[in-house]
């Protein structure tokens, strides 16, 4: 086992810088930093402009601009004020000694506004998750032992009407249903976008909405995918043993087909854990919260670079990690796996 | 049994949770202001951001010397009176302005503000090593700066400065930084562009503190009660940040924000159906407009050939029906305008605007050749159809106008291919090939700025000057459209230079005369600054200051009913 996760450690590496290149240039292609100040009304003047690009080191090539992000730019010379008249060493280390870089928008580092938006992110990401895998594993199991049951027609039929909205409708109806109309009707109307005021019942009170969102939307395809797992493991040959041999429904259920139809599931949850920390990019946006998809599309908005690239590289390490975890569960889910 | 009574005890627990969370909030201690801002600020240092909510977020706890008034007269603020040759705080040659601070300023945590204050403002301005991004004015322009005394100072410039706005005060200067803060740090680290105080300020010289900013989420700002220029009435005023409009304005209208700023054109019409909620218009300083691309390098890419020809130019404007775009899409909110100055005080009342007037634009492409010779429905010249690229951002009221615009283009027989763009690539550098810079349209519409508070206009003197057409040898000229006027760029260098009033005003009127016969870009209305608010929160109508200055500028006064 430990051979096998140093294996496939080691075949991560060369993956990881070959997707950070590509990542790099794509970034970089998506826009100008500086096209902020297009339309504002105190513009810097076309010469500070080009100052700022040459500081920001913008106008490099690409490569030289991925090997300063790999490895910073301490060891060169830079020119500190952008008009030629300081060449200094630069104060960058690269993504390789830690420092991510500094956000073109705060100037501060991206690992802080990235500390600022992960715990909010998985305040709201967590909870959804767990609501939604638990719930799934329940209406799954039950639909799938009550075959074509007008339960299970029902659950069917509920499942692609919500799977089939698009979050940003469900997301504004629900607002516009619970946050506008509720209040006109005299009943306690939800609080529309935010957190809340620090507390945590209005924390609560503020998940409310985006929470049923994310379950709402997620919710059918788990259910789904589990009706049919269990599908697929109740007509095997050992669970018409194991109902032979008297074992209670429940028993055959839970012991015998929810543990072998719970391996797919696995490589599911597997894939989906890392995009919990990447937030919900819609969600987020729609219910004004304040986690990692807002912060992805606002850095998007701004071209702010090292921002993206922070969130995208956080994003590959936790997928290859994750991937590796869900490797190693299986062998505890089916024993006879082995590395 | 059991199970059942765990699950009963759970349920009265979330149910509970759930009924205190949901219970009416305790009485707000203070009166307070709830905002929705539709981005959040990046910067709480004015001269490290070119946002526009951010320069509203400083100016609630940050002061001006003066402010403009939305009547874009300037207001005292922190000196008694502002500078004039009349009183003598500006000299007979424009070169020295003395201005005197009001006695007794504080700052936030009780220090006094002082002319060392100022002193050390613009001596930060100017040290390059700060990489401010705003502010180039002054910094070009400023030879020195002396403190006279605790509470006077004065500023000397390299030539004459006739508008003492675009010096000091708002909007020239509209952050004063304290010393006693920023000096340690650019004494440590000869720089303060990474200071700390400019994320997470805790010293403040205006009307309110920030007492906490939640990022992503919210900002809270207290009455500082070290400002003695006067009290607010509103003790607290929150600003929470909405990225999504329409979840904005669900808020608004279900009274959970009280005042909300930046409402586009575009959605004025939708918000004056919210019951109970207002709005109203302040001067912007925009004015939306369709810029002609008329340039001729073929490198990157010239212009449509057809532009060349200025009555082809004449012909789309008199095509468009600006007064329908505004009718149909914005409300009738807008009307449509031909100055460059429009709204301002430099607008040439005789200008006149030009009206729709298909006949005409069609006997204008005639004249210059461009006729549907293959029957498609499209003019063209030389085998050349008369095909337009049309870009602008991708701001759904901009993509709307296109729509309109096309189809009133196509009725002359103007062909258009629509493009949107997200605005970092629309508005992109030469280097990032962005859209504007290269020349990659022919039609590009976003907002110019139209004068201020006074006639030098950056839309002329910038981009449109013969000097910025942009090149290979010239990437950072800011000059898109190609045109070049030398008449027009020599009432651009009067109307900045001059120290003669009347003769800045005609140089003014002589660029608008000059831009609607030449017809180098069409506008189609000026942007007012939009504001919405729950009617019923205000015991009277909010004064808001124009764009050009503190929206604020006026919020001692402002009151809450109940």
């Amino acid at each position: 086992m430990t051979q096998f996760i140093f294996r496939r450690l080691l075949q991560a590496i060369p993956l990881l810088f070959i997707i950070s290149f590509v990542l790099f240039a794509f970034t970089n292609a998506l826009g100008d930093p500086l096209a902020v100040f297009a339309e504002s009304r105190q513009r810097p003047s076309a010469a500070e402009r080009e100052m700022l690009v040459r500081r920001l080191g913008l106008d490099r090539p690409i490569f030289e601009q991925y090997l300063v992000w790999l490895v910073g730019n301490d060891w060169m010379l830079v020119d500190v004020r952008g008009d030629g008249s300081v060449m200094e060493p630069g104060t960058r280390k690269g993504v390789l000694r830690g420092d991510l870089g500094l956000s073109f928008v705060t100037r501060k580092p991206a690992w802080t506004r990235i500390e600022e938006r992960l715990p909010m992110t998985l305040t709201l990401m967590v909870p959804a998750y767990i609501i939604t895998v638990v719930l799934a594993i329940g209406i799954g199991v039950y639909s799938s032992i009550r075959q074509y049951s007008l339960t299970d027609n029902v659950i069917t039929g509920l499942s692609f009407f919500f799977y089939s909205m698009p979050i940003f409708f469900i997301a504004l109806l629900t607002i516009y249903i619970f946050g506008v109309q509720f209040p006109r009707w005299n009943l306690p109307g939800l609080p529309i976008g935010g957190t809340g005021n620090g507390s945590f019942p209005d924390l609560l009170v503020h998940m409310l909405m985006p929470v049923f969102c994310l379950v709402a939307i997620q919710l059918a395809g788990y259910v789904r995918f589990i009706r049919s797992s269990m599908l697929d493991v109740l007509n095997q040959d050992y669970i018409r043993t194991a109902h032979a041999k008297g074992l209670s429904e429940n028993r055959v259920v839970q012991r015998h087909a929810f543990k072998n139809a719970s391996l797919p599931l696995v490589t599911l949850i597997g894939l989906d854990l890392p995009f919990l920390l990447a937030g919900a990019v819609v969600t987020e946006r729609i219910f004004a919260w304040p986690g990692m998809g807002r912060l992805f599309i606002e850095s998007f908005e701004r071209a702010d670079v090292p921002v993206m690239m922070a969130i995208l590289m956080l994003l590959c390490l936790l997928v290859v990690a994750f991937q590796l975890l869900t490797d190693v569960v299986y062998t505890w889910f089916d024993p006879r796996i082995r590395y | 049994m059991n199970r059942m009574k765990k699950a009963l005890g759970l349920a009265l627990i979330l149910t509970l949770t759930l009924v205190l969370a949901l219970a009416p909030a305790a009485a707000q201690d203070v009166p307070t202001l709830t905002v929705g801002f539709a981005q959040e600020p990046d910067s709480m240092n004015g001269f490290y951001t070119s946002m526009a909510f951010a320069q509203w977020a400083n100016d609630l706890v940050q002061a001006s010397l003066w402010d403009i008034a939305d009547t874009l007269e300037s207001v005292p603020v922190l000196v008694d009176e502002i500078p004039s040759v009349e009183n003598g705080g500006i000299s007979e040659d424009y070169m020295t302005y003395t201005i005197k601070l009001k006695p007794g300023l504080m700052w936030s945590d009780g220090t006094p503000l002082t002319s060392d204050d100022l002193v050390f403002t613009f001596q930060m301005v100017m040290d390059p090593a700060n990489n401010m991004l705003q502010a180039s004015s002054i910094r070009d322009a400023l030879v020195s700066v002396e403190a006279v005394d605790e509470t006077t100072f004065t500023l000397t410039f390299n030539s004459p400065k006739p508008f003492p706005e675009d010096m000091a005060g708002s909007p020239g200067l509209s952050t004063i930084l304290p010393a006693h803060i920023f000096r340690p740090v650019y004494e440590s680290e000869g720089s303060i562009e990474f200071a700390d105080e400019n994320q997470d300020p805790t010293v403040f010289s205006g009307p309110y503190v920030l007492s906490e900013w939640r990022r992503g989420e919210s900002m809270t700002f207290e009455a500082n009660p070290n400002y003695i220029v006067g009290q607010p009435q509103i003790g607290r005023v929150i600003i929470r940040f909405f990225p999504d409009t329409d979840t904005q304005y669900a808020a608004l209208e279900a009274g959970q924000l009280d005042f909300v700023p930046n409402i586009s054109e575009g959605d004025k019409p939708r918000i004056a159906g919210f019951e109970g909620v207002s709005q109203l218009t302040v001067f912007g300083g925009y004015i939306e407009s369709l810029w002609l691309n008329v340039r001729t390098e073929e490198a990157p890419r010239a212009g449509h050939p057809a532009l060349q020809d200025l009555r082809v130019r004449q012909a789309i404007r008199y095509a468009l029906n600006r007064q329908a775009i505004s009718d149909d899409l914005l409300a009738g909110t807008v009307s449509p305008t031909d100055s460059i100055y429009a709204g301002s005080p430099f607008e040439d009342p005789n200008l006149g605007v030009t009206p729709h007037d298909a006949a005409a634009a069609v006997a204008l492409l005639d004249e210059a050749g461009w006729v549907d010779s293959n029957g498609d429905g499209v003019r063209d010249k030389d085998g050349v159809e008369l095909m337009l690229r049309y870009s602008t951002t991708n701001a759904g009221w901009r993509n709307n106008i296109q729509a309109v615009v096309q189809q009133q283009l196509a009725q002359v027989g103007v062909g258009t291919i629509l493009e949107a763009y997200p605005a970092s690539e629309f508005f992109g550098a030469w280097a990032n090939n962005g859209i504007n810079a290269v020349g990659e349209y022919d039609i590009a519409q976003y907002a110019n700025n139209t004068a201020l508070t006074n006639p030098a206009n950056v839309t002329v003197y910038e981009a449109l000057n013969c000097e910025q057409i942009p090149g290979e040898s010239n990437p950072g000229g800011q000059n898109f459209t190609g045109f070049c006027s030398p008449e027009m760029d020599a009432f651009a260098q009067t109307t900045l230079t001059s120290l003669d009033a009347a003769e800045r005003l005609d140089a003014a009127y002589g660029i608008q005369a000059i831009m609607k016969e030449q017809a180098p870009l069409i506008n189609l209305f000026p942007r007012g600054d939009n504001y919405a608010y729950v009617t019923a929160r205000f015991a009277e109508t909010p004064r808001v200051g124009s764009g050009v200055g503190n929206q604020w500028f006026d919020i001692l006064n402002w009151q809450l009913s109940g």
